[in-house]
Formats: C-alpha cells, sequence, structure tokens
C-alpha cells in the first residue's frame, strides 16, 4: 500500500491538476486556488471525522493500553514495557507468531493461485460459464462465522461427509481436526475456499483488460500457450497480484471466525494464532493491556512488512 | 451472469488467430476441443465443491434435529423436515433481524460509499499539506485488528450517546480504509482533463465532482457497494457490543443467541444461516455486471 | 469476529472484560467521567417492600430457548395480577456471548434488571460488581429452602448474588441395542453405578461393537473444559484448595484422574473429534445418534435433540461412572439483579416468586429442568416428558460435589477454565504426560485472574 503512494510520488504517472493549471494574478485565479486549497479537506473531512473517532483515537488508546496492567474497574497502572517483555519471553506467543506465519503462507499464495488459475480457466467461452463463476463466488457471501459451523461439521473425523467420502472412494480417512498436524490444513481449506471468488473475479476483470493485440502478436510470433502466459499475461497482472497479497496477508492476520468456530485454537495450540492470542489474552485471562501489546506488535510488523516490500520493490525498479 | 464482452472478443481474436493455420492439422483441434471440454470438467467439478458447503448448510437445516450426517455417506437425509423454517420464523423475530441488518447494512454501505468516493476523490486528484501522512494512516487503519480496538471503540460510541441505537452500527463501520484505498485507485484514472474542462466552465470543486466525476464512477461505486454490504451483513463482534435489545439486534446477533449452552436446535441455526445469506446473494446478482467491470477499472486491476 | 460458537454461557469476548477494560481504555483517552458515570453503583433500598401498589417497569433477559420465554412470560403476566404497576418485559441474551454482552450493558448503564446466568459466570460478576448482593431483601433463612451446594454456591464472602432456579447436570446416555450385544448389566441405583474399571472395560467391549469408539463426552468446546472436573473430584482430588487460591492438583490422585481421562482417548475409546477445544454439540449428539459410539456422557438438556433423531426404546439414561465417590457436572442457571436496576427490591420480589416452590415446580416440570429446593429435589417431578430418565438425572445432581460448584463459581474461573482447556486438550490428544499435565494447570491457577 506503501508503494501504491510512492508511485503517486512518481512524476511520470500523472500530473496534479492544479500544477498545470495557468498562474494568472487574478482576482478570479486567487480564488480558485484558495478553492482548490480548501476543497480537498472539505472532501476529506467526513472521513477524517469518523476515522479521528472511530479508528485513530481507538487505536491510541490501544497504544496506551500497551504500556499498562488493566485492572477490574480502576483503571490501569502504568507498567512501562514490562508487557512488550512479558510477550517476547512467553512461549504461547512465538508459537501463535509461528502459526501464524504457518497460516498466512497457506492461505495467501494458495487462494491467489487458484483464483489466477480459475480466471485464466474461465477467461473464455464455456458452456454455463456464468453460473460457474457464481458458484466459486458464492462462498465469498457466506459469513465467516455460518461457514465455520458448517465446516466443522463436515470435516469432523468422525462423522463428517468429507471423510465418509474419501472412505467411499477407498480413500484413507484423515483426522482433520483433530489432529494437530491437520487442523492448520484443514482452517487454510476453510479460508481459501471463502477467499477464491473474489480472487478469481479480480483476476478475471484483469485479464479481460490485457490488450488481445498484445496475444496475438505474440502469438503469430509463434510464442506458445505458456510462454505467452508467463511472458505477458503474468508481468501484465502484476499489480493485480500485488495487492492481492497485501490484502490477504491482512485478512489472514485478522482471521478470527474460522479458527474460533473450528478449533478453539487447538488440539493443543495448534492452531492459536497471534489474533487467536490476543483475543484470549484480553478477554479470558484478563489482561488487557497485554493483550494490547500483542496487538500493537501485530499492527507493527504488518506495517514493517509492508513498508519493507515497497523498498524492495523500488530498489528493484531503480536497478532495472 | 455476464459473459464480458472483453473476454468474447479476447476469444474471438484467439480463434481468429487459430484458423489460418488450422487446415492441416485436425488433430491438434481435437486435442485443443479436448483439452478444451477437460478444462471445463474441472471447472464444473471445482464449483460443485465449492458450492457444496451451501449445500450441506441446507441439508443440514432440513434433517430432523439437524443431524444430517450418520457414519456413512448420505448426500440426502433419511428424513426431511420443510418446517424447519416455519418454525424459526414463528419462534423467532426474523423479520426484525432481517429489517435491522438491512437498515444497519444499507445505511453503512450508503455512507461509507459516499465519505470514501470524496475522499478518494481528494486523494487522487489533489495535492495538499500532510496528503500522503493522512492517507497512509487511514490505510494503516485496515491492519487494525477489531479485538484491538473494540473496548476502546465502545467506551467513545457510548460516550456519544449512541449505544443501542442503529447508529452506533453505522457510524463505526463506515470509516473503511480499504474502501478509501480502492477509491482512490480508481479515480486517479479519472482524465484530468475533463476535470479542468469543468473548471474552465467555471463548475465549483463540488459540481465538478457530481457531474464530471460521479456519473463516471459506476463500477466503483458497484464494487465498495458489494464488498461493503457483504462486510457489513455479516459483521458481528461491533453489532453484538454496540446493540443491547433483540429489537435492535441484526441477523448475525441473532443467530448468535442460537447457539448456546440451553439452546442449540441445530436445524434452526442452520436455518437461519441459510435465510441470513438471501440477502447478500440478491446484492450480489443486481451488482455483478458492474463489479466486474469496476474491479476492471479500479486499482484492483 | 466471533465468541458466537461458545456452545456455553460463559462467552469469550467477555462483556465483563469489555466494561472492565472500558473504564482503563476511557482513562487511557481521558474520557474518565463519562465512565465513572456510567458505572456508579446504584443505591439498595435495604427493607423496601414490594406491595400491590409499587410501580415499576423491569427487564429479565434470558437465554433464546422459546419454551423459557413462554414460561417467563406466564410468571410476568401472574406477577402483574399480584401487582398491577409492575410490568415485566421478558428479553434474549446473546447467550454465546453472555459477558460480553452483559458488560457493555452495564457500561451503558442500563442492563436488564434481572438476569440469567449460570454457576461458572457468577463469580465474576458478583465480584466486579455488576450484580448486587439481595441479602436486604432476602428472609434471613431464606436459603434453607435450596439445596445447600447450590445455596453455597450462590454466594461470594457471604453476600447472596442470585438465586438460585434450576439445574442440569450429567449422566451417562446408552444405546440399547449396543448394551445388548456387549451384553452390559444397566445400573439400576446409584449405589450400583459403573466403577471405573467397570465403564473402562465395558467401552472396551463397545469399542469392539460398534467398531468405531465406545463413548461421547459433553465438552463443547473450550469453554466447557471444566466438565471433565467431575472426574478429579470422583477421585478424590481437588483442582483449588478450599482457600480458594491454592492449586491442588498437582497430587497423586489429580495426574490419576488425568491419566485415567487420557487413556480413553488413546485407546480410541472417546471419538477422535471429541477433543475439549474442537468438540461441537451436534456433533458430539451426533456420533451417539448414529451409533458410533453406544455410550454418551452429557447433560439432561439435550435430550430433547437426541429423541428428535432417536426412538424412545433406542436410548435410555444410566448413572454417571463412579470412584472413590460419585460426582457429576454442575449445570444450571441463576437469577441475579443488575446493579443499575432502578427497582432492585422489585427485581428481587420477582425473582423469589419465580424461585418459588410452585413456579420452580413448574418451570422443571415444563421445561425439563432440575430443581434446586430441597422439598423438589426429593420428590418425583411430574415431567413433560422422559420422567424416567429426569429422576435418573435429578439423582445424579445430588452428587455434585460442593467442593468443586466452589472452585466453578470462583471470580477467575473464566481464566482458570482456559488453563484447564489448554493442558487437558494437550494431553488428551496425547502431546503432555499426565505428571506434567497436573503442574502445568497448577501453574496455570496461579496466574488466573479474574
Amino acid at each position: 500500500m506503501t508503494s501504491a503512494i510512492s508511485r503517486e510520488r512518481d512524476p511520470s504517472i500523472r500530473v496534479e491538476p492544479h500544477a498545470r493549471r495557468p498562474h494568472r494574478a487574478s482576482a478570479g485565479a486567487r480564488r480558485s486556488r484558495r478553492v482548490a486549497r480548501v476543497a480537498p479537506w472539505a472532501f476529506i473531512s467526513p472521513s477524517l471525522v469518523l476515522f479521528a473517532l472511530f479508528a485513530f483515537a481507538p487505536l491510541g488508546a490501544a497504544v496506551v493500553l500497551s504500556f499498562q496492567d488493566v485492572q477490574v474497574f480502576g483503571g490501569g497502572t502504568w507498567v512501562g514495557l514490562q508487557n512488550y517483555e512479558t510477550m517476547l519471553t512467553s512461549g504461547l506467543f512465538w508459537t501463535s507468531v509461528w502459526n501464524t506465519v504457518v497460516f498466512t503462507l497457506g492461505t495467501v499464495p494458495t487462494s491467489a493461485a487458484l483464483g489466477l488459475l480459475l480466471a485464466v480457466m474461465l477467461n473464455r467461452r464455456l458452456p454455463g460459464r456464468g453460473i460457474i463463476r457464481s458458484l466459486y463466488f458464492l462462498p465469498m457471501v457466506v459469513s465467516g462465522v455460518a461457514v465455520s459451523l458448517v465446516m466443522v461439521w463436515m470435516f469432523n473425523s468422525d462423522n463428517g461427509i468429507v471423510d465418509a467420502f474419501l472412505q467411499a472412494v477407498g480413500l484413507p480417512r484423515v483426522d482433520w481436526l483433530s489432529s494437530p498436524s491437520w487442523a492448520m490444513v484443514t482452517v487454510i481449506l476453510a479460508v481459501v475456499w471463502g477467499r477464491i471468488g473474489f480472487r478469481m473475479v479480480t483476476y478475471l476483470a484483469a485479464l479481460q483488460g490485457i490488450n488481445p493485440a498484445l496475444l496475438e502478436a505474440a502469438q503469430i510470433d509463434g510464442a506458445g500457450a505458456w510462454a505467452r502466459f508467463s511472458r505477458i499475461t503474468w508481468p501484465l497482472l502484476n499489480p493485480t497480484t500485488y495487492l492481492l497479497i497485501v490484502l490477504n496477508i491482512v485478512f489472514s492476520l485478522q482471521a478470527f471466525d474460522v479458527i474460533y468456530v473450528m478449533t478453539g485454537g487447538g488440539p493443543g495450540f495448534s492452531t492459536t494464532v497471534l489474533i487467536q492470542y490476543i483475543f484470549r489474552s484480553a478477554f479470558t485471562d484478563g489482561k488487557m493491556g497485554y493483550a494490547s501489546a500483542v496487538g500493537v506488535f501485530l499492527v507493527a510488523a504488518l506495517l514493517a512488512l509492508t513498508v519493507l516490500r515497497s523498498r524492495l520493490s523500488r530498489r528493484t525498479e531503480d536497478l532495472t | 451472469m455476464t459473459a464480458s464482452s472483453a473476454s468474447m472478443r479476447l476469444a474471438r481474436s484467439q480463434d481468429r488467430a487459430r484458423s489460418p493455420r488450422a487446415g492441416g492439422l485436425r488433430p491438434r483441434i481435437v486435442r485443443r476441443a479436448i483439452g478444451r471440454w477437460l478444462v471445463w470438467a474441472l471447472l464444473v467439478v471445482g464449483a460443485l465443491i465449492m458450492f457444496f458447503p451451501v449445500y450441506w448448510v441446507f441439508v443440514t437445516a432440513i434433517s430432523p434435529g439437524g443431524l444430517a450426517q450418520g457414519a456413512g455417506l448420505a448426500l440426502w437425509p433419511s428424513r426431511v423436515d420443510l418446517g424447519v423454517f416455519a418454525r424459526v420464523f414463528e419462534s423467532q423475530p426474523i423479520g426484525t433481524w432481517m429489517l435491522n441488518s438491512t437498515i444497519t447494512s444499507v445505511a453503512s454501505v450508503v455512507l461509507s460509499v459516499g465519505i470514501s468516493l470524496l475522499a478518494g476523490y481528494a486523494f487522487a486528484k489533489y495535492r495538499f499539506r500532510g496528503r500522503d501522512a493522512i492517507f497512509a494512516l487511514m490505510l494503516l487503519t485496515i491492519m487494525v485488528p477489531i479485538q484491538v480496538i473494540v473496548v476502546p471503540e465502545f467506551v467513545i460510541v457510548s460516550r456519544l450517546g449512541l449505544v443501542n441505537s442503529y447508529w452506533s452500527v453505522i457510524l463505526p463501520s463506515a470509516a473503511q480504509g480499504i474502501c478509501i484505498f480502492i477509491a482512490r485507485q480508481f479515480l486517479i484514472a479519472v482524465p484530468d482533463e475533463l476535470i479542468e474542462a469543468a473548471r474552465v466552465d467555471g463548475a465549483s470543486e463540488l459540481t465538478t465532482f457530481l457531474r464530471v466525476v460521479l456519473p463516471m464512477s459506476g463500477p466503483l461505486i458497484a464494487v465498495l457497494t458489494i464488498l461493503t454490504f457483504v462486510w457489513r451483513w455479516n459483521d458481528f463482534i461491533w453489532p453484538l457490543v454496540a446493540l443491547q435489545t433483540p429489537d435492535k439486534f441484526t441477523m448475525s446477533v441473532g443467530l448468535n443467541s442460537l447457539n448456546g449452552a440451553y439452546a442449540h436446535p441445530w436445524d434452526q441455526i442452520m436455518a437461519v444461516t441459510l435465510l441470513s445469506m438471501i440477502p447478500v446473494i440478491i446484492v450480489f446478482l443486481v451488482f455483478q455486471r458492474q463489479f466486474v467491470q469496476g474491479i476492471a477499472e479500479s486499482g484492483l486491476k | 469476529m466471533s465468541a458466537l460458537s461458545s456452545p456455553d454461557g460463559d462467552g469469550r469476548l467477555s462483556r465483563r472484560a469489555v466494561l472492565r477494560y472500558a473504564a482503563a481504555a476511557a482513562g487511557a483517552m481521558a474520557l474518565g467521567p463519562a465512565m465513572a458515570a456510567c458505572t456508579s453503583p446504584s443505591t439498595s433500598s435495604p427493607g423496601a417492600t414490594v406491595g400491590p401498589d409499587t410501580k415499576a417497569d423491569l427487564v429479565l433477559t434470558t437465554w433464546n430457548i422459546p419454551a423459557d420465554l413462554v414460561a417467563y412470560r406466564r410468571f410476568a403476566a401472574q406477577y402483574k395480577q399480584k401487582h398491577p404497576g409492575v410490568t415485566i418485559k421478558v428479553q434474549v441474551t446473546p447467550n454465546g456471548d453472555f459477558n460480553q454482552y452483559l458488560s457493555t450493558q452495564l457500561a451503558g448503564g442500563n442492563a436488564p434488571d434481572i438476569i440469567r446466568n449460570t454457576w461458572q459466570q457468577i463469580g465474576r460478576w458478583a465480584q466486579n460488581g455488576g450484580f448486587i448482593p439481595l441479602d436486604d431483601y432476602l428472609a434471613p433463612d431464606y436459603g434453607k429452602g435450596f439445596g445447600e451446594t447450590f445455596w453455597a454456591a450462590a454466594q461470594l464472602d457471604g453476600k447472596v448474588h442470585g438465586i438460585p432456579q434450576h439445574t442440569d447436570t450429567f449422566a451417562t446416555y446408552y444405546r440399547t441395542d449396543v448394551m445388548q450385544r456387549v451384553g452390559a448389566s444397566i445400573p439400576s441405583s446409584l449405589d450400583a453405578a459403573w466403577s471405573w474399571d467397570d465403564f473402562l472395560s465395558l467401552a472396551r467391549e463397545v469399542k469392539k461393537a460398534t467398531g468405531k469408539a465406545a463413548v461421547a463426552y459433553g465438552f463443547e468446546g473450550v469453554n466447557t473444559a471444566y466438565r471433565w472436573l467431575p472426574f478429579l473430584y470422583m477421585h478424590g482430588g481437588q483442582l483449588v484448595k478450599d482457600d480458594g487460591r491454592t492449586p491442588a492438583i498437582d497430587t497423586p490422585e489429580g495426574v490419576e484422574a488425568i491419566a485415567w481421562f487420557q487413556q480413553l482417548y488413546t485407546e480410541g475409546l472417546i471419538p477422535k473429534s471429541n477433543t475439549i477445544k474442537g468438540s461441537t454439540t451436534a456433533a458430539v449428539e451426533n456420533t451417539f445418534t448414529s451409533g458410533q459410539v453406544g455410550l454418551m456422557i452429557f447433560g439432561d438438556w439435550i435430550m430433547g435433540e437426541v429423541a428428535k433423531v432417536l426412538a424412545q426404546d433406542k436410548w435410555d439414561i444410566t448413572y454417571m461412572p463412579k470412584d472413590r465417590s460419585a460426582a457429576s457436572d454442575l449445570g444450571g442457571n441463576l437469577l441475579s439483579v443488575s446493579k443499575t436496576s432502578k427497582n432492585p427490591a422489585v427485581a428481587a420480589d420477582f425473582i423469589r416468586f419465580v424461585c418459588d416452590q410452585a413456579n420452580m415446580k413448574y418451570f422443571c416440570e415444563t421445561d425439563l429442568f432440575l430443581p434446586v429446593r430441597t422439598t423438589l429435589m426429593d420428590e418425583k417431578l411430574d415431567y413433560a416428558s422422559n420422567a424416567d430418565q429426569m429422576s435418573r438425572f435429578a439423582e445424579q445432581a445430588k452428587t455434585v460435589p460442593a467442593a468443586m460448584a466452589k472452585v466453578e463459581t470462583l471470580p477467575n474461573f473464566a481464566a482458570i477454565n482456559q488453563v484447564l482447556a489448554d493442558q487437558l486438550d494437550l494431553c488428551f490428544i496425547g502431546q503432555q504426560t499426565p505428571k506434567a499435565t497436573a503442574a502445568a494447570i497448577a501453574d496455570g491457577i496461579k496466574n488466573a485472574r479474574s
């Protein structure tokens, strides 16, 4: 996302409207310059008010809380960096970090790759294409809670339909949710299921925006299907891929309901991710200050990741 | 469902590109046809898998006691009980929940689409002091999990006297960094010449926005509407905190009141789940054509 | 997002916690005065009496069980006949997130006057002041009519914070066909209940008979980890010493109780999916109704769901297995008065009305709950259905250990329960020894706060 801003700074992208306005010293122009100075503030003010009240202020409060030990009804006492120290020495915290990394790596590339694959397959005339596309999209409208309620039922290792099916076709049953090693796979499957649709539609739209002439020309030059994809289509999809991956990482780090409902963070701690850890620290263990510290860490980590990514990409651009 | 014209064009041009060489290469055409049908079959199987959980919600709802699955493989319950839908309407104020969800979702969508368009326009087409910093801050909020801020947020809402009013759900959820980001990406592509022309004609900044920018933003509005409607309709934690009395419950909060230690009519839970999906599906069907177009034209591309 | 699934009333994103931190957060944002205003305690009017001309509008909140809503509305109507000026509105609690719901309402200053809650919940609210003490509105000997364990559990520091309305407990469901096949004799009285050894060998036979597993256990996710505790107390163990603070599970009894239960998992007698954190009500019931297990240890409140699927001659109820003593789960509800109630005297009077002999009897018989008044506990109630089964649950309910009830009503029980869920889950899936588990639980209890 930061790269979106930096892209904007690139002068080759576009020229600011008022920059190209002729600077005449007439009263009218002065008025219009003044208007142009005020107008953007007027445009962003509704957002600014709502963000200040409902996003910036609570976030600021969370940062403050992260330096406190919060007691029942009594407000907090200042403890400096103690919450952060406790966090860094907590085994469960690092387990959650690790699980978060696994969960993110399991969900982000897969849903993007599957979305792309589907988009490529669907980007042609096919019987029933509209219906097929809608079926892939449908899961997106199902709430996370509803998804999880039904998935936990389907993937039950004793009476779930998935194992019943595997058995019917002669495959071994799998302990989807009851074995520590499979549980993570299962929640990843459930999340990917819900996400494919949007990735697919996004890639489909991007594909349809690619000028067919480019591909035609390449084909006439004798480029095969794979060459056309890897040399033309894929590079053109880069911005889409970047955006989807950034958004997906954010969504993955915040994915709460599916894990909460399907595994409760178990078996053992095998699916306890950071957001799960924050939740239980705050509301079950009663340590809001500590939970805020972990939350601040999560936001900071996300931010660092985004900044790092845009720095790296800028450097590669500079090199080429 | 839309067969978008762009893809048709693409497909046609591929056919055209192929045709001059096709003459002496029958086996290749056959192979292509087989490949095409193979792709189709794969897609259909995948689509069925994708659809299955939703189907399973339905099957669980109409199974007596909600216990669809025995030990074996059965895709249809041995006994069917369609009365469950009548029962949930009788025992639960589904109509009220639907209405509340509709009111809060629609209002929140209208508000967040409106303010995001305005802000997105400002970020896209103006240069002003602190612009990048404010924009970055708003994007930062995308990364903040609700669990981290739910308590301070509740304090603010109750301080404003909004608790248990529709506004308590509508206002906080209208501030969406992601919407502003998408709006900005889309509006960057609006030609500056058009905006300049309107200004030269003496239009005010707001008129320029309303007459020039807004009419071009149909697809953007569709994208934002679908995304935010889906999110708001399925929102759970925040409405649960902010809404107190059952006459204000939304679908997701109402659904939750069915799920607990002493009340778990599984069939009814699934029936309500199914009913709760319907409005979102309708919104998607209505806006999907513009949605795809909007994605293609906005920064998501 | 959701604390939705929490199958027990003991919700995760607890409103209590929200309220508690709300105060701190307010301080952090210099909004302190507002919250102070929201949370100022209401003053009770000791000794206030409710006469026929008393005027009040009260709100009662209960779980979303249609039959219960009908019953409470009926009580409200009857009460109005005696007190025409008093109107009581019955509302629904989004019960998966009870604590979160309640703390928000308290913070908003308009919580329902009367709140239906559980034993595992009441401690927190009694301690943090969300529920007011009711002693001023009750005759000194009022508690005499109630079962001792229940009345003791309704108190914190000697003050009554809720009046017990009903209880529920665990017993053993069995499938008649499976029991016949393995030739099991069904205990006909509490004294004859299966011993741990009997139960273990029976379970092994049942597993052979079903070809799958033997016994389903009534876990319904993280919040219900405490349902293992009866087995600790049966074996003479204790979770916490009588002081309510010192962990007492890291003893030979504690380790043995954990080891015995772990064995049920390692031998595949309890179905794999039936872990503490991963279990859902419907799935647990389903292993029983679909015949994958022949036994199920679960509460009376799911009988209706079982009966919907399984004909009455296919299943029945017997007692919990027992060891050094019998024990079972502490379920059931109390009615409490919130501190934001403007008419605590009337609220308390209505609760007394609902929990009197006749109304408790009516409520239990109609909606299938177990009574908590001693006279009713000894009586055979005229249940609307499954009367025989209910009578066995009623007998079993008397075995709920008082010491266990005391632990489960501790103000910090939510955190203790989380410790149990974490460590027992690790142990039951075979990733931790019983010895290490007992030690880890003891360690966790030391750090658990309310």
